[in-house]
């Protein structure tokens, strides 16, 4: 149960530093797939509502989304509800990766059916890590949701 | 109380009825009698009579031979010498001559014959008259001779018979009326006896037989009047006209303390006070002198006196018994018990009317109709009408006093017994026009067809300023409270963009910088790859402090929910924790057993970790270094201590230590923010507890705090 080389890894993150680091510490764990980056909510819920994605099959559909919590338009745990509320997207991985460690964060998160809640390191050495784990575990331990697959 | 049954037995009961009947028949047998009694003397009468005039026939029969005789001897005389006396003697024949003849000429006749007829002797009679006259008349010489003869001749012979004869007929006819006699006695005898029969059936037999009844009626009249004597509750008391003690009952026994025995005989004055004492004696003689009731026949208080000389009060009444002899009756109530009791209501009537008096609410009485007014009023009503007198109050209409016209409308609507009397608040007006507020509250009675309205009337315009200020304050308080809320809220919006925001740029600034290392080390020199370094730890330790800082706040906002915590085994986790983090030092822990305390466990790991960690980081210098947790003294309300022999402080500022960002130690001695105390000071205070810390540089610290075991200790830091 390898990850298809095609499947996309679906980044919401409106800070493009933040999406830079992403993307070096995906390329420096040699995580290959493709990232497609949501800079809000609204953008990230256009992707996966779009048509022509369910159109493509489950395959359109990204292997795992990086949801940050703070993001313009539409917040990131509305993207999570709005996620679950619909068959389609209800049992796709969604990772909160976020710099807040507030409690209530971390309920609602939980609450809203995230799969995991990862706290962003400021130190970088950490954050490489915690993408190393996250990769590891998510595209290739992981046997994601038959919908999805 | 022996001679009383006879006494009362004086009284005349229902024997009116049998008394006519008696005399009915008492008239009838006394009627009879006096027929009888005068029969017998009507048939005595005429016996008597006969044989008395029988009796006086014999007597002047035996006179008249008598007479005779007489005549004889005084012939006899006047015939021989001496003649000296002839006078006398012939004065003495005339006078018994004269009297012979008159005494036979008025001799009744015999009722019955046996005697020799009258007119025979009759004829002798008159002859011997004839002879003793003829020798009675007066001559010088000697009496005629033959005259004297033929007298005595006479005197002894035939007429001497024929009287004698007389005499004895007459006697005979006596023994005869004699014999009459002795049988109209036996007669008289019978007849008597008779009357007495009849009297015995006609009188004396109803008589018994109404005294019978009359004695069984008494007997009952005595049985009762002596129970009603001696089961009286009163005392009663009869005394004579003296005023002497007669009868006594047990209930006055009992009053005064007087046997009846040594109580009757005594005056009654023995059992009054004075003045009653000695003007009882006046009393009496007024009543009987005059038949004045100065105290008969009415109820009258007075002190009464008992044997042992104390005093009751009493009630009597007297009453007079007119008898044979009359009597006065005394009945005695002790009035002790209702004194007493009236003592102690009117005691209490007081005191309720002092109460009225002195409480400081007015207490007033309305009386409903037509013109409301107040009825009655205590002083405190006055004082809140400013009333000069109370007669002022009370004239003036009720509706007057109030200033607002619907609180009198509502006020007066309770008169209506459907409306529900109840506590009001109105504007009154005092007598001179000041307007107040007034709580009225007030209760509906009806009584004899009144409706009164009692209550109490309180001058509230005070408390009601004061409730309005009040009311005016929980605005205030519940508008900051909002404002409050607000600010809170802003602060938790900003405690998350901190932790948020805040954080972001400095990963960049980690991140690039080391993106800087790895991707252009050989562009970068030694030096420059130190200030990289430096700007990396710079950003690090930022994202620390704003780390810390969150925390703070949190520990300041999160809910406190108290459960029993076990700090040994806490603590042990933490020890576990550090050991784990460092594994190159070497420390002594010391954890004390059984460490419980009912806290939040949450924010108590907080205060240990941060409390620990403190001790772990300043004794990293020391070879030995040991670290305690422990309690002291054991027990509850004790403190809870984390000691170590590590660098210490000086005590001097042992107060900055709780302080935020408050360091007392050169970053690069020992790391640290400065934050970790002052969240363990929060964390303590806001389980109302608090901590001490004591230590002295080089010689270790040693941090205690105490969390009081109680729910309502959530206080708040300002």
């Amino acid at each position: 149960m390898s990850a298809s080389p095609e499947r996309c890894i679906l980044l919401i993150e409106d800070n493009p530093d933040d999406e830079a680091l992403t993307r070096r510490a995906f390329a420096k764990n040699k995580i290959t797939n493709p990232v497609v980056v949501a800079h809000d909510g609204a953008e990230a819920l256009e992707y996966l509502f779009d048509d022509s994605i369910h159109v493509a099959g489950a395959s359109g559909l990204p292997i795992l989304t990086l949801l940050d919590l703070k993001l313009p338009k539409i917040d990131g745990l509305t993207v999570l509800r709005r996620l679950r509320a619909d068959p389609r997207t209800e049992l796709l991985p969604v990772v909160i990766l976020t710099s807040s460690g507030e409690q209530q964060d971390l309920v609602e998160g939980y609450g809203l059916g995230a799969n995991s809640y990862i706290r962003k390191p400021v130190d970088f050495a950490q954050f490489m890590e915690a993408v190393r784990q996250l990769g590891l575990y998510w595209l290739v331990l992981n046997s994601p949701p038959p919908s999805v697959r | 109380m022996r001679q009383n049954g006879q006494r009362v037995g004086d009284t005349q009961l229902g024997s009116g009825r049998a008394l006519r009947r008696m005399n009915r028949a008492h008239g009838t047998a006394l009627a009879i009698l006096v027929l009888l009694v005068f029969a017998i003397h009507a048939t005595l009468a005429g016996r008597i009579a006969a044989i008395r005039s029988d009796a006086r026939s014999i007597n002047e029969a035996g006179l008249e031979r008598m007479r005779v005789q007489r005549a004889a001897l005084l012939a006899v005389r006047l015939a021989t010498p001496p003649a000296a006396d002839r006078p006398a003697l012939r004065a003495a024949l005339n006078r018994e001559a004269q009297r012979i003849w008159h005494a036979w000429q008025t001799l009744p006749a015999l009722r019955t014959g046996g005697v020799r007829r009258r007119g025979a002797l009759t004829a002798q009679v008159r002859q011997f008259v004839g002879w003793s006259l003829a020798v009675a008349a007066p001559t010088t010489g000697a009496a005629d001779a033959s005259a004297v003869r033929a007298i005595i001749d006479a005197a002894e012979g035939p007429l001497a018979v024929a009287l004698n004869q007389r005499v004895l007929a007459y006697q005979r006819l006596a023994d005869r009326d004699n014999g009459d006699l002795s049988d109209l006695a036996r007669d008289q005898f019978f007849l008597v006896l008779g009357a007495l029969a009849a009297l015995t059936l006609l009188i004396f037999v109803p008589l018994s037989r109404l005294t019978r009844a009359e004695i069984g009626k008494l007997t009952d009249v005595i049985a009762y009047n002596r129970t009603l004597f001696e089961s009286a509750p009163d005392g009663i008391v009869i005394i004579d006209e003296r005023g002497i003690i007669e009868s006594f009952n047990p209930a006055a026994e009992i009053l005064f303390g007087w046997s009846a025995e040594s109580a009757c005989g005594r005056s009654v004055g023995i059992l009054m006070a004075e003045p009653d004492r000695s003007r009882h004696g006046g009393y009496l003689e007024r009543y009987l002198a005059t038949g004045e009731r100065h105290v008969i026949g009415q109820l009258r208080e007075v002190t009464a006196v008992k044997r042992d000389n104390t005093t009751i009060p009493v009630e009597i009444s007297i009453g007079v018994i007119d008898g044979k002899r009359r009597r006065f009756v005394g009945i005695v109530r002790d009035l002790t018990a209702r004194k007493a009791a009236q003592e102690a209501l009117d005691a209490v009537r007081r005191r309720y009317q002092d109460l009225l008096i002195s409480l400081n609410v007015g207490v007033f009485r309305v009386v409903a109709g037509a013109s409301p007014r107040f009825l009655e009023v205590n002083p405190a009503i006055l004082a809140l009408f400013r009333a000069p007198t109370r007669a002022a109050l009370l004239a003036r209409p009720i509706d007057t006093l109030f200033d607002d016209k619907e609180d009198w409308a509502t006020f007066s609507r309770q008169w209506d017994p459907r409306e529900r009397a109840s506590n009001q608040e109105v504007r009154l007006r005092t007598l001179d026009g000041e307007v107040f507020w007034a709580l009225i509250s007030a209760v509906r009675k009806d009584e004899d067809g009144q409706i009164f309205f009692d209550g109490i009337m309180e001058d509230v315009s005070e408390r009601r300023k004061t409730s309005r200020a009040l009311a005016n304050l929980n605005r205030d308080l519940q508008k900051r409270v909002v404002d409050l809320d607000i600010a809170n809220k802003e602060l938790e919006a900003f405690s998350y963009s901190v932790s948020h925001d805040l954080r972001a740029p400095l990963r960049s600034i980690d991140g690039f910088s080391q993106a800087l290392l790895e991707d252009y080390a050989d562009k970068v020199d030694s030096v420059g790859r130190d200030y990289l370094a430096r700007v990396r730890a710079a950003s690090q330790r930022m994202a620390q402090l704003i780390e810390d800082l969150l925390q703070l706040s949190r520990v300041t906002r999160a809910q406190l929910v108290r459960k029993p915590v076990d700090i040994t085994a806490m603590s042990r986790d933490i020890a576990d924790a550090l050991q784990t983090g460092e594994t190159g030092r070497l420390i002594e822990w010391h954890i004390e057993e059984g460490l419980q305390v009912k806290a939040d466990p949450v924010l108590i790991r907080q205060v240990m970790a941060n409390l620990l960690g403190n001790a772990w980081k300043f004794t990293s210098k020391k070879a030995d270094a040991r670290i305690d947790v422990g309690r002291t003294p054991a027990g509850e309300g004790s403190r809870f201590f984390v000691r170590d022999n590590g660098a210490g402080f000086e005590m001097t500022y042992a107060d900055r230590l709780f302080g935020v960002f408050q360091r007392l130690h050169a970053s690069r001695d020992f790391e640290g923010t400065g934050i970790g105390l002052a969240i363990v000071q929060r964390i303590v205070r806001r389980h109302g507890g608090d901590v001490r810390a004591e230590g002295a540089v080089d010689a270790g610290a040693c941090f205690s705090f105490t969390i009081p075991d109680k729910e309502d200790s959530d206080v708040s830091e300002p």
